[in-house]
């Protein structure tokens, strides 16, 4: 028990442990002192001359005036310079000092006093650079996108910069280049080049001619181990620690249960235990099913929407956005009433009596063509309303006029249907509702998906897209600016090769105009680098300005005077004093 | 309080002993070279404006024809002065020797005032004497009371004052003579012809010393030594002191004063005898 305590026991300045050593001799001298009883006599000669004792001689009153002035004085000087915080002037060469901080993802792991290694790391840096002066430089050498990257020379009071984490391993070869290119500034005296590695897998670091520190303490991770979307369309999700379950937005679900493809927005998984590491413990993925979320309801400047086109859309796309505008936007499926043709972006496009002249359909003029279309085409019992002839050239006729061509046609994502809504009864008939019914239905069966909601680092899927060309993927919180973080692919409407993401995180996809046409987490399990292990290393200690002298001059001036003073009192105690 | 009340009941049975001081002795007359209204004739001066008429030698007048005034002496006055020396030797002992000596000189002091003598009481090493007269016996043995050890030198004012007096003092000075100048003190003295009694104060303390083994002695006025006292040591001490002390007697009485030796744990009865014994004060019957 009491050697636990003792083993326990951490002195603040081992350094000053040998001062203990005056403990002893002060009891040995008081012992020494006390052998002798004091005896107040008067006849002082007489007890001289009878026992022997000679006047004391000057020599031994003066050693002894000298010595408490020497330890008065140096205790009164040595408390005022230690008080007033006065060092002696430094001596040292001026040092360059490269401190190279490994920003990897189990930087991140926390303490038992929730102090990420990360900031670990920067308390130490504070700690040592406290120790330089104007006349130091320090540069900060750290990595992103697997490169170490380098800031230039700083005074050690300038702020340090500001560096994220990486979720790629540090290159350490790289560095080592970048390290050997990295030359103090010249000056006379030349600096004193110190490379400092503050890392928590010492193992890993081959710097050469360098301190390599380990920071943190061994904790346990756990961490979304595996993270994908089966051919089954089910999400798999599994931690490091083998635990089945994640936690869903908030709800602690069985991952095979969730079927992404099925939802819409954005689905948070994350392990609900807390852990060293909670930034890999957490996913979004951007479930965004339907090609026809949007949808666009174009109308004239200077008319309303028709409220029973929209009203019909909202029903038959409950989950769609249906908006109605008069200015075209980029949207999935646009639908246009007896407006003219626009050229704005959608993937499907519904239109009502556009392009042609206008015509009047009467009964009995309308004829079902015997086509096969791609979906069952309703038998028409609509005979009444305006309509206008479209051109058809190659196109899927599904019913034309008797004398002026066809009036409802197919195109690749493209119905046309020649009735004005607001002239016919198109929407009011079950004929043309479930013409409209099937052709949607039709969309969202060939619904490809057109990205992944998860990919893992380093791979790469072949994608269908239909947005402007040329892509661009983006970190949606990128650590650091910089061309490394945008990927460019794909052509218009071809399966084109997706990835591969670099970086772990949620990548934005954007089109030629800017538009996010979906959102891909870069999932990330590297096992090795996300252990929250830590190898013992070296401790680097910054040469301070007095390091030959380590305590300023008033410490040592109280130290002389305790040496002095202890002498003179040992020296009464011995009879070498008077 | 130097005294209790019982102690001072017995101090006025006891009267201060009319004698005169000589060479050796303490035996003698009081004498005063003050003139006055005594009996005994002692010489004649001018008239001067003034002077009583009755005291005109008419006999004189009518052999030479002017007026003279007939001298006598005036009755006979004591002026003792108690001179105590607070050296900081004195100031020691079971019994304090300095304790003692105001006690001493407290006695003489009472009995001196009882028989209508005016006295000075001082410290040797202090500079302001105080005179006391019949009727202020508290007073006197106040003064004695407040004098406290002194590392000074005797004050010279203080031996001016006495000698001024020159046959008509009588000083009573208690001293355990272990400075020197305590000695010069006397042979002051002598030079004016003060009669004194010195009585030499000591302790049993510092006369037979019981200590053994390591001591770091503490000489009083002098600076500290460490020693080791064993048997013989203190032989050859205690041999010294008695050397020492006889010395100083002898050289007492060959400077013409009285010489009283007085062991500082005397009680009231022992230090009026040792008054009596040695002449300064008689008992009353």
């Amino acid at each position: 028990m009491i050697g636990t305590v003792v083993a326990a026991i951490e002195f603040a300045r081992p350094e000053w442990l040998w001062s203990l050593i005056v403990v002893p001799l002060f009891f040995v001298a008081w012992w020494f002192a006390r052998r002798f009883r004091k005896q107040r006599v008067t006849y002082g000669d007489i007890w001289r001359k009878v026992t022997g004792s000679e006047q004391p001689r000057n020599w031994r009153k003066r050693l002894r005036t000298i010595l408490t002035w020497i330890a008065s004085t140096c205790f009164l000087v040595g408390l005022g310079l230690f008080a007033g915080g006065i060092t002696q002037p430094e001596t040292r060469q001026p040092s360059a000092l490269v401190v190279v901080i490994d920003n990897s993802v189990s930087m991140l792991a926390q303490d038992e006093n929730r102090r990420t290694r990360l900031a670990l790391a920067q308390d130490r840096i504070a700690q040592e650079s406290a120790k330089l002066t104007d006349e130091d430089v320090v540069a900060f050498v750290w990595f992103a996108d697997g490169r170490a990257l380098a800031s230039r020379w700083l005074s050690p009071d300038s702020e340090p910069p500001d560096i994220s984490i990486t979720t790629t391993p540090p290159d350490w070869a790289s560095a080592q280049t970048l390290l050997e290119k990295l030359t103090p500034p010249r000056r006379e005296p030349s600096f004193e080049r110190k490379t400092w590695v503050l890392t928590d897998d010492v193992a890993a670091c081959p710097l050469r001619s360098a301190v390599v520190e380990s920071v943190g303490v061994p904790v346990t991770n756990n961490y979304l181990s595996e993270l994908r979307v089966d051919n089954d369309g089910a999400l798999v999700a599994k931690s490091s620690l083998g635990s089945p379950i994640v936690s869903i937005d908030g709800k602690r679900l069985d991952p095979a249960s969730i079927r992404p493809r099925e939802l819409t927005g954005r689905l948070r998984v994350s392990i609900p235990l807390e852990d060293a590491i909670d930034r890999d413990n957490n996913a979004i993925l951007e479930c965004r099913h339907s090609a026809l979320s949007r949808v666009l309801v174009l109308h004239q400047n200077d008319s309303e929407p028709n409220l029973l086109l929209l009203e019909t859309l909202r029903s038959m796309l409950p989950d769609a956005t249906v908006v109605a505008s008069s200015k075209p936007a980029p949207c999935d499926l646009l639908v246009q009433d007896a407006v003219s043709a626009s050229n704005a972006e959608a993937r499907y496009r519904l239109r009502f009596a556009v392009g042609g002249p206008q015509n009047t359909a009467n009964a009995g003029l309308i004829q079902r063509e015997d086509i096969r279309a791609p979906f069952m085409v309703p038998d028409f019992s609509l005979l009444e309303g305006s309509a206008v002839t479209l051109n058809a050239n190659d196109d899927t006729v599904l019913l034309r006029h008797l004398k002026r061509g066809p009036l409802i046609v197919l195109r690749q994502n493209t119905l046309d249907i020649g009735f004005d809504v607001a002239e016919s009864s198109v929407l009011q008939d079950a004929s043309g509702l479930l013409l409209l019914m099937r052709w949607l239905d039709h969309i969202r069966q060939q619904m490809v998906e057109t990205l992944p909601l998860v990919l893992n680092v380093g791979e790469s899927r072949t994608v269908q897209l239909h947005g402007m060309p040329p892509y661009r993927a983006t970190l949606s919180r990128p650590m650091f600016e910089g061309a490394a973080t945008i990927l460019q692919f794909g052509q218009r409407g071809d399966w084109t090769q997706f990835g591969p993401l670099p970086y772990a995180g949620l990548w934005e996809i954007r089109d030629a105009n800017g538009n996010v046409i979906g959102r891909t987490w870069a999932h990330w399990s590297d096992a090795t680098e996300q252990s929250a292990s830590v190898s013992t290393g070296e401790t680097f200690t910054a040469k301070s300005t007095d390091e030959d002298n380590p305590t300023p001059i008033g410490t040592w001036l109280l130290v002389v005077a305790l040496i002095t003073l202890l002498a003179e009192w040992i020296g009464w105690a011995i009879g070498v004093t008077e | 309080m130097l005294f209790t009340e019982d102690e001072l009941s017995r101090l006025k049975r006891v009267r201060m002993r009319d004698t005169r001081v000589g060479r050796g002795s303490v035996n003698g007359r009081r004498v005063s070279r003050q003139t006055g209204a005594g009996e005994e004739f002692h010489g004649h001066r001018a008239y001067s404006h003034g002077d009583d008429i009755r005291r005109v030698d008419w006999n004189a007048f009518s052999r030479l024809d002017q007026l003279f005034v007939k001298l006598y002496e005036a009755p006979g006055r004591l002026r003792l002065h108690l001179v105590l020396d607070n050296t900081l030797t004195m100031d020691f002992g079971a019994w304090n020797k300095l304790q003692f000596a105001k006690r001493l000189l407290g006695v003489a002091g009472w009995i001196a005032l009882a028989n209508a003598d005016k006295i000075h009481v001082s410290g040797l090493r202090d500079s302001k004497p105080t005179s006391a007269t019949l009727g202020h016996e508290s007073a006197m043995l106040e003064t004695l009371d407040h004098i406290r050890p002194s590392k000074f030198p005797p004050d010279k004012g203080l031996l001016s004052n006495v000698t001024n007096a020159g046959r008509d003092a009588l000083v009573i000075f208690a001293s355990d003579f272990q400075r020197p100048d305590a000695m010069e003190v006397l042979e002051h003295l002598r030079l004016h012809s003060v009669r004194c009694v010195a009585v030499g104060v000591f302790s049993q303390d510092e006369i037979e010393p019981t200590m053994d083994g390591w001591q770091r002695m503490l000489p009083v006025g002098q600076d500290a030594f460490k020693a080791r006292i064993d048997t013989a040591t203190l032989a050859a001490y205690r041999q010294e002191v008695i050397r020492c002390r006889d010395n100083v007697a002898a050289s007492v009485k060959n400077l013409g004063c009285a010489w009283l030796d007085a062991r500082s744990d005397l009680a009231l009865s022992e230090m009026l005898d040792k008054l009596a014994t040695g002449g300064v004060i008689r008992a009353s019957t």
